[in-house]
């Protein structure tokens, strides 16, 4: 991953965490996924096509959910569904930026069990735990 | 007015029927669809004033969908803003092409939401 691509990464977790979740994220070192972890990943199709692997504590994917829909207390398929939402603003807000002269197209985010360690080159704290990225860019 | 959501992700339908509750906007009835073809039905049903709509979801996406309101007589005058992650300039700008009335990139402040729809629906002949 080549550091324009990684800063941006970083660039759309903070504003997203900002905006949505009203949490000032901070880049921190690679960790492995706790087992607890919410994994995802979506496709996206122009050229360029690749994936775009995100996932999250399982405490910071739940107040994710908490801001944004405003809930106390939301169901496992809430959070899902909020992860999920993420996932696909992270990959939305990065490719619009990196190839803003493209039209690409995203599939659905899926979840799914992590990918090894090394698949996520961006982390991010929040306030309730970790946000881990990586994107592939195959063509 | 009678807005038509439009999203697959129940999350970010309940999140804007939140902000359009709380915006006090001259809105009646809030329905909610999870793709094109359901939206598509649910406008045969019960028609709207303004659509909301995501861009990218499973099977019929926002695209096909504003492109299906537009060819539709009926269907064609029904306003058009859309919320979606996709916020590029050439994305904006075929959007802009298809006469939609409003663009907004998720994550949307609330009061980002109320703007956009204050705005179209003022031009509807709505107060905002």
């Amino acid at each position: 991953m080549t550091p324009a691509l990684a800063d941006a990464l970083v660039a759309a977790v903070t504003e997203i965490l900002e905006v949505a979740a009203f949490e000032l994220g901070d880049a921190a070192a690679p960790v492995a996924p706790p087992d607890d972890a919410v994994a995802t990943t979506i496709a996206f199709h122009g050229p360029p096509s690749g994936t775009v692997r995100v996932w999250i504590d399982a405490a910071e994917a739940r107040a994710f959910a908490v801001a944004t829909l405003g809930c106390d207390d939301p169901e496992p398929a809430v959070v899902a569904d909020a992860v999920r939402e993420l996932t696909n603003m992270i990959a939305g807000h990065v490719l619009g930026r990196v190839w803003p002269d493209v039209c690409i197209a995203l599939d659905g985010a899926a979840l799914g069990a992590a990918s090894p360690a090394d698949a996520y080159a961006v982390h991010v704290t929040g306030d309730h735990g970790r946000i881990a990225v990586g994107m592939e860019v195959a063509s | 007015m009678r807005l038509l959501v439009v999203d697959d992700s129940a999350v970010t339908r309940a999140m804007i029927k939140r902000t359009v509750a709380a915006a006090g906007l001259p809105v009646v009835a809030v329905d909610e669809a999870s793709d094109g073809q359901a939206a598509i039905r649910a406008l045969a049903l019960r028609g709207a004033d303004l659509l909301i709509t995501d861009l990218n979801m499973p099977g019929m996406g926002g695209v096909d969908l504003v492109r299906a309101v537009r060819a539709d007589p009926v269907l064609a005058a029904i306003a058009v803003v859309v919320v979606s992650t996709d916020g590029s300039p050439a994305r904006r700008a075929m959007l802009a092409e298809l006469g939609v009335a409003g663009y907004l990139a998720k994550p949307f402040r609330p009061e980002e939401l109320r703007e956009v729809l204050a705005g179209v629906l003022a031009g509807l002949g709505g107060a905002s």
